[in-house]
C-alpha cells in the first residue's frame, strides 16, 4: 500500500504491489457476476427459512434444522467472499453490490427468524414506546421497562410517522424502519473504507469482516434505538469525510451536522461514540499537519458535544443514572482483576467446546493482525488522518478482550461494544489480510489468498456462532423458560394483554425473567427487577412481605413451567443471585406457596400463568 | 447546463397525492404506496439539492436513504416543541413541507446554475436485461423465504389454554371472565361460590378466542371462589381463582 502522491489525503489501493505482475494482473477478467451471488444468497435465505420452519415443528431433537443453518449461511456469505478475494476485477459497483447483497441477506434471515412479530426483550420495549407515541401524539411517554429510551424518541418517531403516513401494521413499519436503517449503517461503512482506503475491493473485504461483530444481527439491526442511530452514526462520518476530504464542502457539513444532531436524539451511547470519534479525527488531522480538516472536524465535534451536553441537561437528565451501574460494574471488575485475578466473565451458559474454539480462534486472529495492519499503515499512510484515527481506534480491541475475560457478564459489556471497536479493527484487519490479493498470482500466493479467504470465513463464522441469537436459541421453536424470543409465547402476550385490560397500566409487577419484557411492553405494567426472593423458598415470611411492601409491589405473576423447566438463560428473574448456577427447576411448591396465604388474592389462572393481587395485606 | 425538472414535477405530485391520500384517510392499499413515495421524495429532493458532488449511485442512495428518516426525527421534535400534535396529518405535513420546500431549492439552484452538471460517475449505470432478471429471481426466492417463514410461524403448535379471570369492573361489582384459547370450541362448566349464598353454576360452550363475561355483586367484600370445569372432566378443576383476603 502506498500514499499517491497527487492527492496527500488518500490511500492507494494495494494493487501498487512492490513486485512487477509476471502472470494475469489482479482484475484481469470478470468473475462471478453479482446477479448471479444474489441468487445464491437468495437460496441461502431459504435453506435458513426452511430450517427455521421444521425447527418450529416437531423438529427440534433432529440435526437437520442445524445443518440446514449452516448451509444457508454458507451459501450467503461464502459466494461473496470468495467473490471479493477472486482475481477477478472488481469495481465500485460490484462490491458495493456485493456487500448489499449480503447485508439484505443477512436482516431477511433475522426477519425470517421471527417474520409475525417482535419478540426480543429490547423490541418489545420500543413498540410500547411506538405504540405510545401513536396513541398520544406526544414524545417522552413513561416506559416502565426502559426509562431512558422514551428521552431518545428518534426510532419511535421515524416508525410513527411511516406507519402514520403509509398505514402499514406497526410491525411492518418497524421491520422497514430498522432494515432501512441498518443497511444504511453497512453500506454507509463500506463507503466510508471505501473513500479511505480509494480501494473498493480492500472497502468490501472490511465490510465482510465488520459481519462477525457479535451485536450485528441483535442490537444494530432489531426494533432498537442504536439500530437507526448507528446508521446516522455512519452517515454522519461519510459526510464529514466528504466535507473534509479537499476543498471545503458546506452542503456535506450541513448533512454531517443534521446526521450528528439525529444520533444524540436517537440513541445515548452511540452519539457518545460518534463524538470521541470526531475527536480522534480531529486530533489526527491536527498532528497530520491538516488545517482546514481539522477545523471542519473540529466543528461537528463542537456541535455534537454540545448537543449531547444540552440534550441529557434538558432532556434526558436520567441517562447518568442509566449509565451509572454499567460504569460501577466494569470499575468492581477492573478492581477485582487486580486484586483477586480475572472473574470467569460470563454468566450465561457455558457454549459448547467447538464454539469457544472458534471464538478463540477469532479473538487469536484478530489480536495477531491488528499489529500487522497498524505496521503496513504506519509505514505507507502514517499522514493520512482517517486511516491513523481508525488505527489508533482499533487499539480498543483489547480493551474489549480485557472487559470479556477481567469483568463479570463482560461477555455482554463486550458484546455491546464491539458494534463500535470493530468498526476500526475490522478495517486495519482487512488492510493486514488482503495483501496477497492485489498481487499477481503465484503458487505461494495462492495458498496466501486462500489464507486469507479462510480466515475471513472464519471471523465471519464466529460472528454468527457466537453472536445473537446464542446456541441456546439459534433456532425459533418450542417455548423456553427464561430465555429471549423463544420465551415470547401466546399464554404470556394473553397474561399481558389481560393485565393492562384488566387492572390497567403502570402497577408495580413482580414476574420472571420470561415474563417481565411482556408485560411491560403487551402489557404496560411496571415490572420490578428485583424480585427473586419472592419465588426461592418454600415459605411467604413477614420479611418476603416486608420487602414486597417497601418495593410497593401490587401484583405478582407466577409462571409455573419453572418447576419444570431449567433457565435456558442460566438466571430465572431479571436479578437474580443463583446466575448460573441452577441444577434442577424451582420447587413447585416455592410457586404455589401465595395459594395459601391469607391477604393474597388468585386472581388469574390460565394454567401455566398465574397473577396474584397483593394489595390486599 | 439546462436540467430536466421532470424530477421535480413528480416529486411534487406524489407528494401532493401522499398528502391528500392521507388526509382523506384512503386505503391503505393506495396509501402505503403514495407514503412510501413521500419518505423517497423528500429524501430524493434534499439528496439532489445539497450532494452536488460527483458521486455515486450507492451513496446518493445512503444519504437520500439517511435524510429521509433524519426530517422526521429533527421534525418531530420541532413540532412537539410547538405543541402540534404528532398525528397522521402532521407528520404527512411535515414530510410534504419538507419535499415541497425541497423542491423549490432545487428549481432556484439549477435555474441559477448554481448545481454542476452530473458526471458520468452520479448517473446510473445500465444493467443487463440477464443481470436484471437474476435480480428479480433472487428477490423472488427471498420473497418465498419469508413467506415460507411466516406460514411456519403461523402455524407453530403451541399448547392450548384457558383463561379464567376475576377482576373489578369499574363499579362495586367483580367481573368474573373466560377466553378459550385450546385451538377449537370447548364445553365448560363454571362454578361460582360466594360466601354466604348459593354457588352459582354456568354451563359454557366457547369458540376459539370467544370470551365469556358475568358481574358479581361483591359489596360485601365477601369472598368468591370461581372453579372452571373443563367437560367432561368434573373430579378436579381446570382453572380457579379465589378473591381469599382481597380488599377489592
Amino acid at each position: 500500500m502506498t500514499i499517491l502522491r497527487t492527492n496527500p489525503s488518500a490511500v492507494a489501493p494495494l494493487a501498487h504491489a512492490h513486485r512487477k505482475p509476471k502472470g494475469g494482473h489482479v482484475g484481469a477478467r470478470p468473475g462471478l457476476p453479482v446477479s448471479l451471488i444474489a441468487v445464491i444468497a437468495a437460496l441461502g435465505v431459504l435453506v435458513v427459512s426452511a430450517a427455521y420452519t421444521h425447527g418450529r415443528g416437531a423438529g427440534s431433537a433432529s440435526p437437520w434444522p442445524d445443518r440446514g443453518y449452516w448451509l444457508g449461511e454458507f451459501l450467503i456469505v461464502a459466494p461473496v467472499a470468495a467473490r471479493l478475494f477472486s482475481r477477478a476485477k472488481i469495481g465500485a459497483a460490484a462490491a458495493g453490490g456485493l456487500v448489499l447483497v449480503l447485508t439484505l441477506a443477512q436482516y431477511l434471515v433475522q426477519i425470517c427468524y421471527s417474520p409475525t412479530s417482535f419478540t426480543f426483550p429490547d423490541e418489545l420495549w420500543h413498540l410500547r414506546s411506538t405504540v405510545n407515541l401513536i396513541n398520544t401524539g406526544k414524545l417522552f411517554t413513561v416506559n416502565y421497562a426502559l426509562p431512558v429510551g422514551p428521552r431518545y424518541p428518534g426510532l419511535e418517531e421515524v416508525t410513527s410517522a411511516f406507519a402514520d403516513i403509509t398505514k402499514l401494521p406497526l410491525f411492518t413499519s418497524g421491520l422497514i424502519v430498522a432494515g432501512v436503517a441498518h443497511v444504511i449503517f453497512v453500506v454507509a461503512l463500506f463507503l466510508i473504507f471505501s473513500a479511505v482506503t480509494r480501494s473498493h475491493r480492500l472497502a468490501g473485504i472490511a465490510a465482510v469482516i465488520y459481519l462477525s461483530t457479535p451485536d450485528l444481527s441483535s442490537f444494530d439491526s432489531m426494533y432498537i434505538y442504536q439500530t437507526l442511530a448507528v446508521a446516522f452514526m455512519a452517515l454522519a462520518l461519510l459526510a464529514a469525510w466528504r466535507a473534509t476530504d479537499g476543498a471545503a464542502d458546506f452542503k456535506s457539513l450541513a448533512i454531517a451536522t443534521l446526521a450528528v444532531i439525529a444520533t444524540v436524539v436517537t440513541h445515548h451511547a452511540t452519539s457518545y461514540i460518534l463524538v470521541t470519534t470526531l475527536a480522534l479525527l480531529t486530533a489526527t488531522a491536527l498532528i497530520s499537519r491538516r488545517r482546514g480538516t481539522a477545523v471542519r472536524l473540529a466543528v461537528l465535534f463542537a456541535i455534537g458535544a454540545a448537543t449531547i451536553a444540552a440534550w441529557v441537561y434538558f432532556v434526558a437528565p436520567g441517562t447518568i443514572a442509566y449509565f451509572a451501574p454499567t460504569v460501577h460494574a466494569v470499575e468492581q471488575g477492573f478492581k477485582h482483576v487486580s486484586s483477586s485475578g480475572p472473574s470467569s466473565g460470563s454468566t450465561s451458559p457455558t457454549a459448547p467446546i467447538s464454539d469457544q474454539a472458534l471464538g478463540i480462534l477469532a479473538v487469536l486472529a484478530i489480536s495477531a493482525l491488528l499489529p500487522i495492519g497498524w505496521l503496513r499503515i504506519w509505514r505507507q499512510a502514517r499522514n493520512q488522518p482517517w486511516i491513523v484515527a481508525m488505527a489508533i481506534g482499533s487499539m480498543s480491541w483489547y480493551a474489549i478482550v480485557a472487559v470479556r475475560f477481567a469483568v463479570s457478564n463482560g461477555s455482554e459489556l463486550a458484546g455491546r461494544a464491539s458494534t463500535f471497536v470493530y468498526i476500526p479493527a475490522c478495517l486495519v484487519v482487512s488492510v493486514a489480510i488482503s495483501r496477497p490479493v492485489f498481487i499477481p498470482r503465484t503458487g505461494r500466493n495462492t495458498v496466501a489468498v486462500l489464507a486469507a479467504l479462510v480466515t475471513v470465513l472464519v471471523l465471519v463464522f464466529d460472528g454468527l456462532i457466537n453472536g445473537w441469537p446464542p446456541f441456546w436459541e439459534r433456532l425459533p421453536g418450542s417455548y423456553q423458560a427464561s430465555g429471549f424470543e423463544r420465551s415470547v409465547n401466546p399464554e404470556g402476550i394473553a397474561a399481558s394483554q389481560w393485565a393492562l385490560s384488566a387492572l390497567g397500566p403502570g402497577n408495580r409487577f413482580a414476574a420472571d425473567q420470561g415474563n417481565y419484557p411482556m408485560m411491560a411492553s403487551y402489557g404496560y405494567q411496571n415490572p420490578i427487577r428485583n424480585i427473586a426472593y419472592l419465588y426461592t423458598s418454600s415459605q411467604f415470611t413477614s420479611s418476603d412481605q416486608r420487602q414486597a411492601s417497601t418495593q410497593r409491589i401490587h401484583y405478582l405473576l407466577v409462571d409455573l413451567r419453572l418447576s419444570r423447566l431449567l433457565p435456558a438463560s442460566g438466571r430465572y428473574f431479571p436479578i437474580d443471585p443463583n446466575t448460573g448456577r441452577y441444577k434442577h427447576p424451582l420447587p413447585l411448591a416455592d410457586l404455589t406457596k401465595f395459594n395459601a396465604v391469607p391477604g393474597i388474592a388468585r386472581i388469574y389462572d390460565s394454567g401455566n400463568i398465574v397473577i396474584y393481587n397483593l394489595l390486599g395485606f | 447546463m439546462r436540467y430536466s425538472n421532470l424530477d421535480v414535477i413528480a416529486i411534487f405530485a406524489a407528494t401532493v397525492l401522499a398528502f391528500i391520500a392521507v388526509l382523506i384517510k384512503l386505503p391503505t392499499l393506495i396509501v402505503a404506496p403514495l407514503g412510501v413515495a413521500l419518505f423517497v421524495a423528500t429524501g430524493y429532493v434534499w439528496t439532489e439539492t445539497l450532494l452536488d458532488r460527483p458521486i455515486g449511485g450507492l451513496e446518493r442512495a445512503v444519504v437520500a436513504a439517511g435524510l429521509a428518516m433524519i426530517v422526521p426525527v429533527l421534525g418531530g421534535l420541532v413540532l412537539y416543541a410547538l405543541g402540534v400534535p404528532l398525528s397522521p396529518p402532521s407528520w404527512a405535513g411535515l414530510m410534504a413541507t419538507a419535499a415541497l420546500g425541497g423542491c423549490a431549492v432545487l428549481v432556484i439552484r439549477r435555474r441559477i446554475g448554481a448545481l454542476p452538471p452530473r458526471s458520468e460517475s452520479s448517473t446510473l449505470t445500465a444493467t443487463p436485461i440477464r443481470a436484471c432478471a437474476l435480480f428479480g429471481v433472487a428477490a423472488l426466492v427471498a420473497a418465498g423465504a419469508v413467506l415460507l417463514a411466516r406460514e411456519g410461524a403461523a402455524h407453530q403448535h403451541y399448547s392450548g389454554f384457558t383463561q379464567l379471570w376475576i377482576s373489578p369492573d369499574g363499579s362495586s361489582d367483580d367481573l368474573v371472565g373466560v377466553t378459550n384459547h385450546e385451538s377449537g370450541t370447548t364445553a365448560y362448566r363454571l362454578v361460582i361460590h360466594q360466601t354466604g349464598q348459593e354457588n352459582s353454576i354456568y354451563s359454557l360452550t366457547l369458540r376459539q378466542g370467544a370470551t365469556w363475561t358475568h358481574a358479581i355483586s361483591s359489596g360485601n367484600r365477601e369472598r368468591i371462589v370461581a372453579d372452571l370445569y373443563r367437560l367432561p372432566v368434573l373430579s378436579r378443576p381446570y382453572r380457579y381463582v379465589d378473591t381469599s383476603g382481597s380488599s377489592s
